[in-house]
């Protein structure tokens, strides 16, 4: 599925406040830049409980499949 | 939108600038005032001018010239982040966005000719305002406590020289001293921030006066992440911590700063610093404005709008904001759904549904960070909860660290969305 650039900025806003454009912190990695296919295996690891941050569980859990190729596009474009 | 200042200084366009009366707005762009430059303020200043691309005049009046923020402020009184650290300047907003920055009160509003009166005497002119004024105290919510006290005994509530105020004095406390604590009543900015509090003053007194007691009076039965805190004060400062909650007389409390003595349903104690963090309103601008019901701000989800007046947009601890707590990180969510419907309304850019979310972490002891948090949505009711988490007693060691690091990526990303 493409995802929508436009809207995946509106939601990308929720994560930037952990999520720095750029650069990373010890406990929060960088997206900038991320593969568009790593993002969205990892927002779906995270949504399914794959993975255990329970941050990250629970803000991977209201996003839809059109969300999250929304976000993984803009991020990916992000440098 | 950076300032190119050779070509700007010193050419006829600057002198002329310089010439024109101060509320003519040469460009007749919609204009936006953003009265508070904390997390709620700064962030909506910033997101408007950035995503307007330079489309809406955006003025963001804020009295501090450096703003310090009370998030992390306890971590600074544990001796965990300098003052310094937890500073900012409002420089590259006016420099980088091309905000209006300017440091002053807003004392007056007049909704029907939209425009905000400040302290210095000047008038600011606004298409749609923004309050994010924060909290102020209710007077006489602590017997024997008023502004004339706040040396004697800080609230440290409104970070900065307070904040410093209180950790000298805790730092002065005799061998074997008391610190007592006058808990707020719901509902207040920053649920779990009392106990990080009692929490990092411990960790002070561990080190250099383990024989101190810390009391806390608190007119709650209860309190956020209490299971957590009280698992922790077990674990790192066993024996020094006695919590006295509403079923205990807590709620029955009067403070003598003159004598520093604090009355705990009827028994009196002698203290050697006492933190009063009395019971809390929306700023106060905020009902001189007309805008509140009771103590706090009525808003609507979706967009952040007040209730009473549609001009009018209130974001962070004033706004009385339905499941979300009074947090830093609510306020920067809020802002950026009010950033985006301002921006819809004035210049008719697209506005997606409002999604808002939250996340407190508490520092308990090194590398022991607990944490709570929720996602909200819109409804036409209130911001009602959707989903959300809370550390779990008996957690590892590493978890505790994780979680502790995820809070110091989480302040460098908030304040940089805040300031740039």
């Amino acid at each position: 599925m493409k995802g929508d650039p436009e809207y995946g900025e509106y939601l990308a806003s929720d994560c930037k406040t952990c999520h720095k454009v750029k650069g990373s912190s010890p406990g929060v990695p960088l997206i900038s830049g991320v593969a568009r296919k790593d993002l969205i295996i990892a927002l779906h690891a995270y949504k399914q409980k794959i993975r255990k941050n329970p941050v990250m569980q629970m803000m991977a859990n209201r996003l839809s499949n059109e969300d999250i190729a929304a976000l993984a596009i803009y991020f990916e474009g992000l440098k | 939108m950076k300032l190119d200042r050779r070509n700007f200084i010193g050419t006829g366009a600057a002198i002329a600038a310089a010439m024109a009366a101060p509320t003519v707005m040469a460009s007749g762009k919609p204009r936006v005032v953003v009265v508070g430059g904390g997390a709620g303020g700064a962030t909506a200043a910033r997101y408007i001018a950035k995503d307007s691309k330079g489309a809406i005049d955006v003025t963001l009046v804020e009295p501090t010239r450096n703003y310090y923020t009370c998030f992390f402020s306890n971590l600074y009184i544990g001796g965990f982040r300098s003052l310094d650290s937890i500073g900012h300047s409002y420089g590259n907003l006016a420099t980088e966005y091309g905000i209006n920055v300017v440091h002053d009160w807003a004392v007056g509003i007049d909704r029907g000719s939209k425009t905000v009166s400040l302290a210095g005497g000047a008038t600011l002119n606004y298409d749609r305002l923004i309050l994010s004024p924060g909290i102020d105290f209710i007077d006489g919510s602590v017997e024997g406590w008023s502004i004339n006290a706040q040396n004697k005994m800080p609230h440290a509530y409104k970070a900065g020289s307070q904040t410093e105020l209180l950790k000298a004095q805790i730092e002065a406390m005799p061998q074997g001293g008391v610190f007592a604590m006058v808990a707020p009543p719901n509902p207040y900015r920053c649920p779990p921030g009392p106990y990080e509090r009692v929490s990092m003053t411990a960790h002070l007194l561990k080190a250099s006066n383990p024989t101190a007691k810390i009391i806390v009076a608190d007119p709650k039965p209860k309190f956020s992440k209490m299971g957590l805190f009280q698992e922790g004060w077990g674990n790192h400062y066993s024996g020094m911590i006695d919590w006295i909650g509403s079923e205990f007389g807590g709620g029955n409390v009067s403070v003598d700063p003159g004598a520093m003595t604090v009355t705990i349903d009827g028994e009196v104690t002698k203290v050697d610093a006492c933190n009063v963090i009395p019971a809390m309103k929306a700023g106060r601008i905020c009902e001189i404005a007309g805008i509140t019901e009771g103590n706090w701000a009525p808003v609507s989800g979706h967009t952040m709008q007040s209730r009473i007046d549609e001009n009018i947009h209130v974001l962070g601890d004033a706004s009385a904001q339905g499941d979300m707590p009074k947090s830093g990180y609510s306020a920067n969510s809020q802002a950026k759904v009010a950033a985006m419907a301002v921006r819809g309304a004035l210049t008719g850019s697209k506005v997606f549904p409002a999604k808002f979310s939250n996340t407190c972490w508490s520092l308990v002891d090194t590398n022991d960070g607990v944490k709570v948090g929720a996602t909200y949505e819109a409804t036409d009711e209130k911001i009602a909860k959707i989903d959300g988490f809370v550390s779990k007693t008996g957690e590892s060691a590493d978890l505790r660290k994780a979680t502790y690091e995820e809070s110091i990526g989480w302040y460098s990303g908030i304040t940089a969305d805040m300031f740039g």
